[in-house]
């Protein structure tokens, strides 16, 4: 039996060691990761080395806007596994999830079914018009994209966010460019971002949870 | 006045009021219907009921041009679907309906073929392995057996006849493996039987592939044969993909551990991917194989785009004209280059 206290970012728990959501489907494991059960509620473990936002929070994100009630369009949703603790954070929110390939989409719709506040969408990244008509303007946009273009790509949603919402960008030196270093390759990201007028409020790399890949959170600065 | 659809219903707006509007049925497969609809660039009803008598208005997506609207890039005020009494978890439900339907169609040709070259590779580490080991196993008994036959008809022989005594026209007299008792000849008959079952799957799965190139990417089966094709097709994600990449990619396919060990480490490029596995490359000359390569990648792509797009039957010219080039560079690099010596450090 592990003490399951709060981490410190809200929806964020802790056993001192590994980090912890509340399941909101109590009993379902989404990628085979601990449920563990304290003082009546179900925790489920969230790993660092699937999930690049829990690799951020224990490198020490700071800025973590995630309400019960948060809205997130969440990009390069994948099979769901991060979506899924993002998930349990917004349990009464919603969060959009957006993927391309229908391998890794086939496992999110059924991940979906069994999660009210997840809605699929299956489109590319890359024309947030064709997919604009089902998302409200959001609170929180998150991204995880291995393209060669992925600034771009979080660029252009960031029409999707509400005035002074936050955006997470998982940046992968790798896909940008192999043959640089990639804290070259980060520092183009973050300088990008800033020239179309964000603010960057911090920015993280994942070693050892991920190799070549850093955090970036910003706000927008725009006034529309 | 605006048009505007949003994923519940139609409305006319102007000046920030909703002049008229039509909401979609509160059904999940109703609104499934009509998002499908909207993606795939074509207009529901409830849009042309509303445009039916006005003259002149104005959208904000280009879809809605195709009936005659006036695109804008005007920011509105977009309704919202709880004023309308429809709320998001209908919008889930009907995403996931959407989602299914993509999905079902989502399935092509392409990725049965895929997934056959994935599968005939793993019955060839399949049979090396098992193979490996039924030697072993009868060079108990028999150790010779392998100087007579080798491949898929030493596990026939095994298979069909057991010990060396049942084996027709083997000289055995003399043989240095052991007798084999009843017991253990039945169970190494039962092996070497599998084995023989795993070259036939792996011969019916190609015959699999070869019908079905031949309807996909007859084209591309016949310039590069139907099991390089469907390997270039498998890596490169599909025929549409394969059809949209550049022939220096398509040479390279296959060979992307060689390729990112040039960019990073610059170690030599590699000159060819799976191409390789075709005669032209493996049995030209090592230094003809550049040449060869880039040549024999450009046509393939024409071949791949031609099944994808016009599905005209081409391949016969694209042939011919990649045998002349073929020509071209035997004559033109017909000795092998002179290599100076390495200087010593």
């Amino acid at each position: 039996m592990v003490e399951i206290t709060p981490h410190g970012l809200p929806g964020v728990y802790t056993d001192g060691r590994t980090i912890y959501t509340v399941n909101l489907v109590p009993g379902q494991s989404v990628y085979g990761e601990k449920l563990e059960p304290h003082l009546d509620i179900q925790y489920r473990a969230w790993n660092p080395k699937r999930s690049k936002l829990a690799a951020f929070i224990l490198k020490g994100c700071k800025t973590f806007p995630f309400k019960e009630d948060s809205t997130v369009l969440y990009l390069g949703a994948a099979t769901g596994t991060t979506a899924s603790h993002i998930s349990d954070l917004v349990s009464s929110g919603t969060v959009y999830c957006v993927e391309i390939s229908p391998p890794p989409f086939r496992k999110l719709v059924a991940l979906c079914e069994t999660r009210p506040n997840m809605i699929p969408i299956m489109a590319d990244a890359h024309s947030p018009e064709t997919y604009e008509h089902l998302v409200d303007t959001v609170d929180i946009v998150y991204m995880d994209i291995a393209q060669r273009h992925q600034a771009d790509i979080f660029l252009k949603n960031l029409r999707l966010l509400k005035n002074g919402g936050t955006a997470y960008l998982m940046v992968k030196a790798r896909s940008i460019d192999v043959s640089k270093d990639p804290r070259v390759v980060y520092d183009s990201v973050k300088k990008e971002l800033r020239e179309a007028g964000l603010k960057v409020l911090e920015s993280s790399e994942l070693d050892p949870f991920e190799k070549d890949h850093m955090a970036v959170v910003s706000i927008s600065n725009r006034q529309s | 006045m605006y048009l505007v659809t949003t994923w519940f219903g139609s409305f006319l707006i102007k000046d920030d009021e909703i002049v008229e509007k039509k909401l979609f049925p509160a059904d999940k497969e109703e609104i499934a219907q009509r998002l499908i609809r909207v993606e795939d660039w074509k207009m529901v009803r409830e849009e042309n009921e509303l445009v039916k008598n006005l003259e002149e208005f104005f959208v904000l997506e280009k879809r809605l041009e195709r009936i005659g609207g006036t695109y804008s890039q005007e920011e509105l005020e977009q309704p919202k679907p709880e004023d309308h009494g429809f709320n998001k978890s209908l919008l889930r439900d009907a995403m996931i309906e959407v989602a299914k339907k993509r999905l079902r169609k989502a399935v092509g040709t392409d990725d049965h073929v895929s997934q056959a070259v994935h599968a005939i590779d793993d019955l060839i580490r399949t049979s090396n392995l098992l193979s490996e080991r039924l030697h072993a196993w009868y060079n108990l008994h028999f150790p010779e057996l392998e100087k007579f036959v080798s491949g898929a008809k030493y596990a026939k022989l095994i298979a069909e006849h057991g010990d060396r005594e049942s084996i027709p026209s083997v000289e055995f007299e003399g043989s240095v493996g052991a007798e084999l008792a009843e017991e253990d000849r039945e169970t190494i008959m039962h092996f070497a039987q599998l084995l023989t079952e795993v070259d036939s799957e792996k011969r019916k799965l190609e015959e699999y592939i070869e019908a079905n190139m031949k309807d996909l990417a007859s084209n591309l089966s016949h310039l590069a044969g139907p099991l390089i094709g469907a390997r270039l097709i498998s890596l490169a994600g599909g025929l549409d993909e394969l059809a949209k990449m550049p022939s220096s990619t398509i040479q390279l396919l296959g060979a992307e551990k060689a390729l990112f060990r040039h960019i990073k480490e610059g170690t030599k490029p590699p000159k060819h991917g799976v191409i390789f596995q075709h005669p032209y490359l493996h049995k030209a000359p090592y230094w003809q194989r550049g040449n060869i390569a880039r040549t024999f990648a450009g046509k393939i792509a024409i071949a791949a785009r031609a099944d994808h797009y016009s599905k005209e039957f081409i391949a016969d010219g694209l042939k011919i004209d990649l045998e002349k080039a073929f020509k071209e560079i035997r004559k033109k690099h017909k000795d092998p280059p002179v290599r100076l010596k390495k200087r010593r450090k």
